[in-house]
């Protein structure tokens, strides 16, 4: 594991003289450099663009990801195609659609075997992450980037090689909420839980209610409630919580499900009878979008957390954030979601591992190379520092947890409020190890 | 089992028996009248919930008159929809058997969610929550909001002027004459081709209401028209296909015991449905009201 001081020096000494005009740079400073520009210049380096492929849901009910996806790899793409490519290879990014379910596995070989793409980057679904999982291991061998995929067996589970997640997993803010309770909310009783009714909503339960029966073990809790994705009523479920009188409310409801929640839970007068509502998938945007400045409960507290914050790391002391947030917002009119922020740092970590394996190498490095240098990896993201760690392949990054806010006049939508950092070191689980059962 | 849990369950099912009942009376209207099984009439419970969206939101800012605005205008709207599908598209299918329905209607379930997407965007909107300005009355440890009390009495007024049109008004009696043997109703000198628009107007005016109605309790979505379709079904075959009284009787069973099933017997929300409705099909196959009103040809 990467202790925080490891973490730092490479952050801090290291980062300069390793990655030769690493991802910070390029971000920072997206200047033009004419002797890069020239293809086939460096030696040792295929003249032909890079070409990446990527897989989010692009249409049905799950299409704003691939949207929210494309938006900032365009973005990522155009910076770094204009200050010269990666070492002077222009890079194309192709997309195919995680929402054509049956030919999910068939479309990830095309891309790599008949289309040329050298990397993947994407997937949404977690059931889609683990079948994949076998076959990039041990067919593909291409370096693929999870951009989305929470379940925690995907790095927890396996013993990947040639797979990494950058983006934040469903374990740390699971276990950051039970953190979130112990130190703040200690007056609570009895709490009760509804999530989806899938792998995810009763795996979020078991991280939560295991880590927090840790941490205090007089609370009573409910047996767990789950509905079906897209469920548009939850009238029964909330009043049955109601009857059993709980004071804090665990949801790991998403999307519009969570939305519909809130709003209803609202109307329904739950909120004024618990005290919490916690929600580690509030914090997207598209969700505090749908919920709407009317629908934030006046009386109890509402907390949210994601995988990245467009407000964190603060703009005023992390200008990489700052720079991503403006750039993204007067392109394309509204904030960032995470998975364009988790997306867009994908592009980076690949960019700055190519990058570090090359001076190292001297030429264009096989996957092989690349996978050792993604390996303890530390690369600045919207999100802040993410060090990649070596033993499971996940990005590790600190976690927020914030309380709902009416958002105006300032914003859109409500807000996550009142932010609660949780530093990587204290919620993410040792390698390998997971709340879940694996297998 | 706490006897105020299980009320305020019921409650909750005869909140989903209303929206139930709008949709599916105008999907039993329409087949009962014309024989046409029209997939595509959950996307106008769609298109209601979006146009709503747009007045409720967009044009008048979550005030308690746009939604009043809303009501007045959108289901009107769909039912002209509806009216035009008739026209232009349905009514060309006639001669040529149900699966061309069948296969055009289901086309047209794609090509409302597509056009969802393209004017409102493939992101879940919310309504502003009405009980914001209607609020609710307590009860023990639960809310009862407004709302959804005036859902219900929205659910047993249409039914009552239903009822009402169907059997005092010249047109509701003309419409009932059709649905039993059309070519007769034509030979005395009724233009059924008209009576069909009428039909359609009417049964995608109870669907957008629906649609309108159901919006500000839940998230609209593209493709929030399936689920509801596929109840709605189920309604109007245990209710008996074309009759009105059977989807008011079949939408109360499904939306109560769908809501106690959730309450109590989580595993079996969707299962009880289609028990009951295997039931019904196994005592009286023409389902509880077995078309008293609208006799089959």
């Amino acid at each position: 594991m990467v202790t925080r001081r490891e973490f730092l020096g490479i952050l801090g000494g290291g980062i300069a003289g390793l990655v030769i005009g690493g991802a910070l740079g390029y971000n920072l400073a997206p200047k033009p450099t004419p002797e890069k520009a020239k293809a086939g210049k460096l030696p040792g380096v295929p003249s032909e663009p890079l070409k990446i492929g990527g897989m989010w849901f692009i249409s049905g009910k799950f299409g704003t990801y691939g949207d929210m996806a494309k938006k900032a790899l365009n973005m990522a793409v155009e910076e770094i195609n204009s200050s010269g490519g990666i070492l002077g290879r222009k890079v194309e990014v192709t997309l195919k659609d995680e929402a054509d379910r049956e030919n999910v596995l068939k479309n990830i070989r095309k891309m790599v075997e008949e289309e040329g793409a050298e990397f993947l980057i994407g997937i949404d679904s977690s059931g889609d992450v683990l079948k994949l999982t076998p076959v990039v291991e041990n067919e593909l061998h291409v370096v693929t980037i999870i951009t989305h995929a929470a379940t925690p067996k995907l790095t927890a589970c396996n013993n990947l090689h040639y797979m990494f997640r950058i983006s934040m997993y469903e374990e740390p803010i699971d276990i950051a909420a039970a953190k979130l309770v112990a130190e703040k909310f200690k007056d609570v009783k009895k709490i009760a839980s509804i999530g989806p009714d899938y792998a995810y909503g009763y795996d979020s339960w078991a991280i939560f209610s295991n880590a927090l029966k840790k941490l205090l073990p007089d609370v009573t809790w409910m047996e767990p409630m789950y509905s079906k994705l897209g469920t548009e009523d939850f009238s029964t479920y909330i009043d049955k919580m109601l009857s059993y009188g709980p004071d804090l409310v665990f949801s790991s409801l998403w999307g519009g499900d969570a939305a519909t929640f809130v709003k209803q839970a609202n109307s329904k007068g739950l909120f004024d009878s618990i005290k919490y509502y916690l929600n580690p998938m509030l914090g997207a945007t598209d969700t505090l979008k749908a919920i709407g400045d009317g629908n934030v409960p006046a009386k109890a507290e509402v907390w949210g957390s994601g995988r990245y914050w467009f407000l964190y790391p603060p703009h005023d002391v992390y200008p990489l954030n700052k720079n991503f947030v403006n750039k993204f917002k007067s392109k394309y009119g509204e904030y960032p979601p995470y998975v364009s922020a988790t997306s867009y740092t994908a592009i980076y970590a690949l960019k700055a591992a190519i990058e570090k394996a090359y001076v190292a190498k001297g030429a264009w490095p096989s996957q092989d190379d690349v996978v050792a240098a993604l390996e303890g990896l530390a690369i600045a993201g919207p999100m802040g520092p993410v060090a990649i760690r070596n033993e499971d392949h996940q990005g590790v990054y600190s976690v927020f947890w914030g309380k709902l806010k009416r958002g105006a006049p300032n914003y859109p939508h409500p807000i996550l409020d009142d932010l609660q950092i949780f530093d990587f070191g204290e919620v993410f689980p040792a390698p390998k190890q997971t709340y879940v059962k694996c297998g | 089992m706490d006897p105020g849990l299980i009320l305020v369950q019921t409650f909750n099912g005869l909140v989903y028996s209303s929206i139930l009942f709008l949709v599916s009376s105008g999907l039993t209207l329409i087949y009962g009248i014309m024989r046409v099984l029209n997939l595509a009439h959950g996307s106008l419970y769609m298109v209601g919930a979006y146009l709503g969206i747009t007045v409720v939101l967009y044009l008048m800012s979550g005030t308690p008159l746009g939604y009043l605005l809303a009501f007045l205008a959108v289901p009107p709207l769909t039912g002209l929809l509806g009216a035009a599908l008739e026209r232009g598209l349905i009514r060309r299918t006639y001669e040529m058997g149900e699966e061309y329905q069948l296969l055009l209607t289901f086309g047209l379930i794609l090509i409302f969610d597509d056009l969802v997407k393209m004017i409102w965007g493939p992101a879940y909107i919310n309504f502003p929550d009405p009980n914001a300005f209607l609020g609710g009355f307590r009860f023990g440890e639960y809310k009862i909001p407004v709302y959804h009390i005036l859902l219900i009495a929205l659910g047993f007024s249409v039914f009552l002027v239903l009822w009402a049109f169907f059997s005092k008004t010249f047109t509701g009696k003309v419409m009932r004459a059709a649905a039993q043997d059309s070519e007769v109703v034509e030979a005395m000198g009724v233009d059924v081709s008209k009576i069909f628009v009428y039909s359609f107007f009417l049964g995608s005016l109870l669907s957008g209401l629906g649609g309108i109605s159901a919006g500000p309790l839940y998230t609209a979505s593209p493709g929030m028209g399936t689920d509801i379709i596929v109840y709605s079904f189920a309604v109007i075959v245990i209710g008996g296909m074309g009759s009105v009284p059977g989807a008011l009787a079949g939408s109360l069973i499904v939306g109560v015991f769908r809501s106690l099933a959730i309450a109590f017997y989580p595993q079996m929300e969707i299962v009880v449905v289609f028990v009951i409705m295997a039931l019904v099909l196994l005592v009286k196959p023409t389902g509880l009201f077995g078309a008293p009103e609208f006799e089959r040809r």
